[in-house]
């Protein structure tokens, strides 16, 4: 990793093996830590945005544990001139993540922002989107039980010059309530993720998106509990559109770019909209929706020759 | 069919300037008001209505047309235009000058 001048901090300068290079769709950063515990936890939010060198002006973040005489606290450096402390590992990470997360969105203003869980079966993507406390990262997560790959949680980029999704690495706001219905649908969080609230899509078998194209639209309303059994119903491309308008915050000072785009997001998907229900109900309904798409996109059996 | 829309028989509404459509593989729509940042979500039927808007087809003439696509009563086609035009018109999507 190569400092540079206009943007690095230098007043970390750690050994070469104690800071990490990452870019994120064009955004540089670099992690400077001494806690194996935080550089494990790191590498398995950002390892495939790793890169062996950074090149260009990038941001230099740091976590270390810093103990002055009887107090002990994580420090967060996300410039050369803010630092803040915090009384665990796990609350240091998630802000140094948030952080990263902001200057990704800053740097690449010219995306548009979707909120959403990202996930992959059969070659297919699925987008699960809801208004926050939704459930979408409880279903999304309950849905890797049915073969479902995690991208990403939260948010995803819509690239309007190609129209592809980018998910963006976020690690998963899991309270106990949470983890209590996942425990019941058999999701098995690995214990040091859990320990420091930091469970990423790495803990859940991660997948690349490749060139995917998106199929299935969920549209969360309410949250996954104990209610009443999930009902369905579809809705229009143009209604998952609005939807996804709305959450993005997209103003008229956008110009029509966004709109576009979204068209071309949704050109193949199909999309529906569940309400209220049991999350392995929830779970199951959302994988017999995409189990039909992914059966039309299956080749057909050869026809034997005779 | 109401009183007030046999009045507006004669209107020949036109699509707002500042609005954004914005049409879906499905047939759906999305519009989008430039002025006030709200997104609206059109059906395939109302889409094929908002883009008969050109401020020379009357809401009878918009009728015929869906009638060619649907096969539903006229009364029932008529009744819905109407709802959609009105609609539309409370939103200020469409200009409102019924009745030139």
């Amino acid at each position: 990793v190569t400092p540079d001048a206009d943007r690095a901090d230098r007043s970390h300068a750690l050994p070469a093996d104690a800071v990490r290079g990452y870019a994120i769709y064009g955004y540089q950063f670099a992690i400077a830590t001494r806690s194996a515990a935080a550089g494990r936890l790191l590498d398995r939010l950002y390892a495939p945005h790793a890169v062996a060198a950074l090149t260009g002006p990038y941001d230099a973040f740091g976590v270390e544990y810093v103990r002055h005489e009887r107090r002990a606290s994580w420090q967060v450096r996300t410039s050369a001139t803010e630092c803040a402390a915090y009384s665990s590992l796990g609350a240091a990470l998630r802000a140094l993540e948030y952080a990263i997360c902001s200057r990704v969105l800053a740097y690449r203003s010219d995306l548009i922002v979707l909120h959403g869980a990202t996930l992959l079966r059969s070659g297919l993507l699925t987008l699960v989107l809801g208004r926050s406390g939704a459930g979408k990262t409880t279903l999304a997560i309950a849905l890797t039980t049915h073969g479902f790959r995690l991208l990403s949680d939260d948010i995803a980029l819509l690239d309007p010059a190609s129209n592809q999704l980018l998910p963006l690495p976020r690690c998963f706001h899991l309270d106990r309530r949470s983890r209590g219905l996942l425990a019941s649908v058999g999701v098995a969080l690995p214990a040091a993720a859990v320990q420091h609230g930091f469970v990423t899509p790495a803990d859940l078998g991660y997948a690349t998106a490749g060139a995917s194209t998106l199929r299935n639209v969920v549209l969360l309303t309410g949250g996954t509990g104990d209610a009443a059994s999930a009902d369905g119903c579809r809705v229009t491309q143009a209604e998952t559109a609005v939807e996804l308008l709305y959450e993005a915050g997209w103003t008229a000072e956008h110009g029509a770019a966004p709109l576009s785009a979204l068209a071309a997001l949704l050109a193949r998907a199909d999309c529906i909209r569940l309400s209220r229900g049991r999350l392995g109900e929830l779970s199951g309904r959302v994988s017999s929706f995409c189990e039909a798409n992914e059966a039309a996109t299956k080749p057909s059996k050869p026809v034997p020759v005779r | 069919v109401s009183e007030r829309d046999t009045a507006l028989a004669g209107w020949r509404p036109r699509r707002s300037a500042g609005v954004l459509a914005q049409p879906f593989v499905d047939g759906s729509a999305v519009l989008f008001d430039v002025d006030t940042g709200i997104a609206y979500a059109l059906t395939s039927s109302a889409w094929l209505v908002w883009q008969a808007l050109d401020g020379d087809a009357r809401p009878p003439d918009i009728v015929e047309r869906l009638a060619d696509c649907y096969a539903a009563q006229r009364a029932v086609l008529c009744r819905d235009v109407m709802a959609l035009l009105h609609d539309l018109q409370t939103k200020g999507l469409i200009e409102s000058d019924a009745g030139r």
